[in-house]
């Protein structure tokens, strides 16, 4: 009985219950989205992560990443690399000699992270092959090549088929040094990395520092990123001497980012709903101030408070269950336009920063369902102080009013 | 005329004049918080990337930032120091000589930058005296060096240690140099700490071979958000033998983290503010149905329709203005209390913060350009929104609206 006098108010006050559907809509399209862009900022530098930087999972010597200290081994990586290629899930595997080391040119001298690789491998774990600007990969120098970037080029005022002396510390601790010649220059378009980063032949430098076979760094690319965590965890238990780390684990801060992110994603969907609930109460307040005089009539003619009360309350539930799946659609909709043209960011600086400024929404279909389940609490939450308002009316004087 | 009518209905129904009023502040409050956490984090990261050391504005020889070598250095003569000293936005100034050295202790090697820093000029203007973790401030004529914190910490050294230095001095002279630890400094930036060496300025000048030059002079302003200013108008005092750079151009990286958080920022506040403002449009349009009685008999009295859509303009346009100070006046304290009591993130967030060198903190913002800026925006939404019951009125049915 209330249901169907509520549910009749609704459509007797059309524009009034449009704007509450609306709002609600509104709102949830707002939090949805806030929520899938979130995501789709986090995706897109995972992807960055993985494909350039890190792969899905590394193996090394547990401390060699805090000092790269070159005594700090993975022995026979090489044999250990060809196993891990056998895997269905891997794609590719590259196996690294890496030292800090000290960069000479005719000019200054400046320290970098020097990369011990295979080329072919390489080429397909970070595609780095694909990035040559000057030179070529690795070819047309016959001894010692290196590969730098434009970053280091330029700041060690060097060029192709320059001469670049490398000063290391070999597996003793005693300081070595040999000459490369610069065969190529790369550019990955994030600067942080190529200000760091030179590769060489694992083959020169391991004669260099006497390490024949074995390697510091073993990177795993799979084909599939939610591989990366079961795998490593795979690997460590076969090689409890070694740490095998997932990439979220290797790259500073990225674990706690991305369980940072759904906090962040909290936060910013609690403000949108903080807003929502007061458009809401504000808008059923100003119906039930509105409906002074016709409220007032019924409670004359003998209908009960509670019933008042729970005549507004349901009235607002209606009106968010007619929003609710009205923003659900808008925000599929959205979404899924946004996730294939993506949302450019044109102004933004992130092709410095090393990730493309094209963002694109996605979401999980459970996050619909949570973001929904908020904002259908929060309209019912905020429909109760109206509803309280509407209690306090004393009919006589209502009916009074103009 | 007009505003005492307006002035006057606004007071003549409280309640709803009380719920706009609600309407308006929180969206003011709502934005303004979410801004000033914001713009607090930038000024955090700007202040411990680059106000503890870099410094806002610096003065080089032309071309050192591309080519940082012993070479690019300049000569500290007269004329460059009184041009610095009679620009007004300028306080101080601290010159320094900064090198990349190997440093040799007894169990391992490190490349590190080597700084000869004026000690007094340092603490009077950066107080990196009271950076001084362990051991003892620098005196100027010593022949000792303060480390970095974290540099100590991988060389596996502390007081009293000998460091060997080792670096390229001026014209390719080779530069060595053997120094006791007299301290060790920390900075809000662990970055800083593992990379950086300080040897009295005199001390580094011997080192390096360079009599009465240095790299780098910083610069410390009255406000620092003039150093785009300062390094237009001293750049082109000093003329072309000289760089000077904002911090901006010092550090790029930083300015473009900003820029990309701020525009992934406005797309939130893109989607806040259209919330917001329908918020806003449904409260009008619930007053407005309320008044179409009020409205109708004031238009079959004779009330020129304009002049009536000219007060209802003018009482949304007051109940926005005070709306948006209110929101102001609120928001206020609740930045005020986050400036002086940021919160600190817990072991694990404070770690991700510390690798990129950001002290761990949100430390909220009170630029009261903030507080301008959102509140306006606010005020220009409502008052764009107001012009809805203009075209209402305009439309309004007497007869039809006094029956109802």
């Amino acid at each position: 009985m209330i249901f169907k006098v509520a549910w009749r108010n609704i459509w007797r006050h059309k524009v009034r219950s449009l704007v509450v559907i609306i709002a609600i809509a509104l709102g949830l399209w707002a939090g949805v989205f806030s929520s899938a862009f979130t995501q789709g900022m986090m995706n897109q530098k995972i992807e960055s992560v993985i494909r350039m930087e890190m792969s899905h999972f590394q193996i090394h010597q547990p401390k060699f990443r805090d000092e790269y200290q070159s005594k700090l081994l993975i022995k026979n990586g090489l044999s250990i690399q060809q196993k891990i290629n056998k895997e269905a899930t891997v794609i590719a595997s590259s196996g690294r000699i890496v030292g800090m080391v000290m960069l000479g040119s005719a000019n200054t001298n400046g320290s970098v992270k020097l990369n011990g690789i295979i080329p072919s491998d390489e080429a397909i774990v970070t595609e780095l092959d694909q990035k040559i600007i000057e030179g070529a990969y690795f070819e047309g120098v016959k001894r010692n090549p290196i590969l730098i970037s434009q970053k280091i080029a330029e700041k060690y005022k060097v060029d192709v088929k320059s001469k670049i002396i490398i000063t290391l510390q070999d597996i003793n601790g005693e300081i070595t040094a040999g000459a490369f010649k610069v065969v190529g220059i790369y550019n990955t378009k994030n600067g942080m990395y190529d200000e760091m980063n030179v590769f060489v032949k694992r083959s020169d430098i391991a004669k260099l520092l006497v390490i024949e076979d074995n390697v510091h760094e073993i990177a795993v690319l799979l084909n599939s990123h939610d591989l990366a965590e079961p795998m490593a965890t795979k690997y460590q238990n076969a090689y409890p001497e070694l740490e095998v780390l997932p990439w979220m684990d290797l790259s500073t801060g990225m674990r706690m980012m991305i369980e940072m992110m759904d906090t962040y994603t909290l936060i910013i969907v609690g403000i949108i709903l903080i807003a929502l609930m007061f458009s809401i109460i504000n808008t059923m307040l100003m119906a039930v101030l509105e409906r002074v005089k016709e409220i007032g009539m019924l409670m004359s003619i003998g209908m009960s408070k509670p019933k008042v009360f729970f005549m507004i309350l349901i009235e607002t539930v209606c009106l968010t269950f007619l929003g609710a799946p009205l923003g659900l659609l808008l925000s599929y909709t959205s979404i899924t336009y946004f996730g294939h043209a993506g949302i450019n960011l044109g102004s933004a600086a992130y092709q410095d920063l090393g990730f493309s400024n094209i963002i694109y929404p996605s979401l999980k279909y459970g996050e619909y369902i949570d973001v929904s389940i908020m904002v259908i609490f929060m309209a019912i939450l905020a429909a109760i102080y109206p509803a309280i308002k509407a209690l306090r009316l004393k009919p006589v004087e209502a009916i009074r009013k103009i | 005329m007009l505003l005492k009518l307006a002035w006057r209905n606004i007071w003549r129904n409280k309640s709803r004049t009380i719920i706009t009023l609600v309407a308006v502040s929180v969206a003011v409050i709502l934005s303004v918080l979410m801004m000033s956490a914001k713009n607090g984090v930038y000024e955090n990261m700007i202040k411990s990337l680059i106000g503890d050391f870099t410094g806002f504005s610096q003065v080089h020889a032309k071309g050192y930032w591309d080519d940082k070598t012993i070479d690019n250095s300049l000569t500290l003569d007269k004329s460059i120091l009184s041009e610095i000293e009679n620009l007004n936005l300028i306080d101080g100034y601290s010159p320094r000589i900064e090198n990349f050295a190997l440093i040799v202790s007894d169990s391992t090697t490190k490349g590190a930058i080597v700084i000869g820093a004026d000690l007094d000029r340092e603490k009077h203007y950066n107080s990196l005296n009271e950076r001084v973790a362990k051991g003892e401030y620098l005196e100027p004529n010593e022949q000792q060096v303060m480390v970095g914190a974290g540099l100590a910490e991988y060389l596996k050294v502390d007081i009293g240690d000998t460091l060997v230095l080792l670096s390229q001095g001026y014209h390719g002279s080779s530069a060595a140099g053997k120094y006791a630890i007299k301290g060790i400094v920390k900075f809000g930036s662990p970055e800083l700490s593992k990379q950086l060496v300080f040897l009295p300025i005199k001390e580094a000048q011997a080192f390096y071979g360079v009599q009465n030059r240095c790299t780098n002079i910083i610069l410390h302003l009255g406000d620092n958000n003039d150093a785009q200013l300062v390094a237009q108008q001293l750049g082109s005092k000093l003329g072309e033998n000289y760089e000077v750079m904002d911090w901006e151009e010092l550090a790029p990286n930083l300015k473009n983290m900003i820029a990309t958080d701020k525009v992934e920022g406005y797309v939130f506040m893109f989607i806040l503010y259209m919330v917001i403002s329908f918020g806003l449009f449904g409260t009008m349009l619930m007053m407005l149905s309320e008044r179409k009685h009020e409205f109708g008999v004031l238009v079959a009295l004779g009330m020129k329709r304009l002049k009536l859509a000219i007060i209802v303009w003018l009482e949304l346009i007051i109940i926005s203005i005070l709306g948006a100070i209110v929101g102001c006046v609120i928001a206020f304290p609740i930045c005020t209390y986050f400036y002086y009591n940021p919160i600190y993130f817990a072991d694990d967030m404070a770690d991700i913060y510390e690798d990129f060198g950001i002290e761990a903190m949100i430390q909220f913002s009170l630029d009261p350009y903030i507080f301008i800026q959102q509140g306006l925006i606010i005020l220009i939404i409502s008052i764009v929104i107001g012009v809805f019951p203009f075209i209402k009125i305009q439309r309004l049915d007497a007869i039809k609206e006094m029956r109802a």
